[in-house]
């Protein structure tokens, strides 16, 4: 498995016209053009990006393979590598196109009438499930960066095989109405599935563990399931869950080590 | 004609109102009478096993203001009764049309928001 065979799993958090949405739109073209199987999984905010204008340009991905034909000669390449390995694995992904997945959960609590083709609205298990696959992930959602961050709001990383450990990282203070439930959905969807996962606070991120329903975090370690890390000194805590602080040189080795790391 | 807003449950000769989804509107309406009710129109018989899924799911929601993770349910099915084949398996015979959200109903609790 080179990383050209890998794909590209985009976690969308973002709102239509931030930054963060724009850079996911132009990865996610861009991984395309080189001819990468994309799972595109829009989450909490992100999932706007499924209404009105946005939504068109993210569904002109999900067939520009079909206009490859008068495309540059790197596309053409591209297109012409993926049938091959089509041919000798046919059960492999498409290469080169576009899955759009909306977090089911996150349009509900945001719009009425359930989103049209080419989105397809799905649950958190359809994220994590894409995971297991060898994927390049990258987070384009509301969090400062983590240091060492090309990306802005983002941290990409090559999965090259499973069980390696998810770390999600929550950077942002929650701000919306859905923000603090939505947040730790994805926490709850790693736990539910048994995943080997962490989530760490840092900088205005330690806020969710505040505030009285702060306490819904506290399942993940009183069961077992997930531990929750936060960067610097002691979190002042309304949640009762077991937080365990790190020093900037252990946030930094955590980084390294993960698998998986989602950037909400 | 059935008017799915305005559900109703009728116990000990009170009618008791349920939101469109058939979930109790008013928690403080609760009552084991109105679970065996609610169970007795979906075709479910509450056994000790259901009570236990019940209130361990009315536990959780006090304690944590959200109903529990299937996987939470049974692990602590095993450690807390003397089931001997809990898994989620054993809990869809118990509650077939999903677990959690059925258990959500029963236990006076809101219809369940999220996807996992």
């Amino acid at each position: 498995m080179t990383e050209a065979d890998a794909g590209f799993l985009a976690l969308v958090r973002s709102p239509p016209g931030s930054a963060a949405a724009n850079r996911a739109l132009e990865a996610v073209s861009r991984h395309q053009r080189e001819g990468r199987h994309c799972v595109v999984f829009f989450h909490g905010p992100g999932v706007d990006q499924a209404a009105g204008r946005p939504a068109g340009d993210w569904a002109a991905l999900t067939d520009r393979r079909h206009g490859q034909a008068g495309g540059d000669i790197h596309d053409r390449f591209n297109a012409d590598r993926a049938d091959a390995q089509r041919e000798k694995d046919p059960a492999a992904p498409p290469r080169g196109d576009s899955q759009l997945l909306v977090c089911n959960t996150s349009w509900r609590r945001r719009h009425e009438v359930a989103p049209l083709a080419p989105f397809v609205p799905t649950s958190l298990v359809a994220l994590f499930s894409a995971l297991d696959r060898p994927v390049c992930a990258q987070g384009f959602g509301l969090g400062a960066a983590p240091s060492g961050s090309i990306h802005g709001s983002a941290l990409e990383r090559r999965v090259p095989e499973r069980q390696r450990g998810l770390l999600i990282e929550v950077g942002f203070a929650p701000t919306g109405r859905h923000d603090r439930i939505e947040t730790l959905e994805l926490a709850l969807g790693a736990a539910a599935l048994e995943l080997d996962a962490r989530v760490l606070f840092h900088g205005p991120g330690r806020s969710h563990l505040e505030g009285s329903q702060a306490s819904a975090w506290r399942q993940l370690t009183d069961f077992g399931f997930i531990d929750l890390l936060a960067d610097g000194s002691a979190v002042e805590t309304d949640s009762g869950a077991r937080v365990q602080c790190l020093e900037a040189s252990e946030v930094e080795h955590l980084r390294t080590q993960a698998g998986i790391l989602l950037a909400l | 004609m059935n008017d799915p807003e305005n559900q109703r449950a009728r116990v000990s000769g009170h009618d008791i109102d349920l939101d469109v989804d058939g979930h109790l509107r008013h928690a403080d309406a609760w009552s084991e009478a109105l679970a065996e009710c609610l169970a007795r129109q979906d075709g479910v018989v509450l056994e000790p096993l259901h009570w236990w899924v019940i209130h361990f799911v009315r536990a959780h929601q006090r304690d944590y203001g959200m109903p529990p993770l299937m996987r939470t349910i049974v692990s602590e099915m095993r450690r807390q009764t003397d089931c001997d084949d809990a898994s989620s398996r054993t809990l869809y015979r118990l509650f077939p049309d999903g677990p959690v959200r059925m258990a959500c109903r029963y236990a006076g609790l809101p219809r369940p928001e999220s996807c996992i």
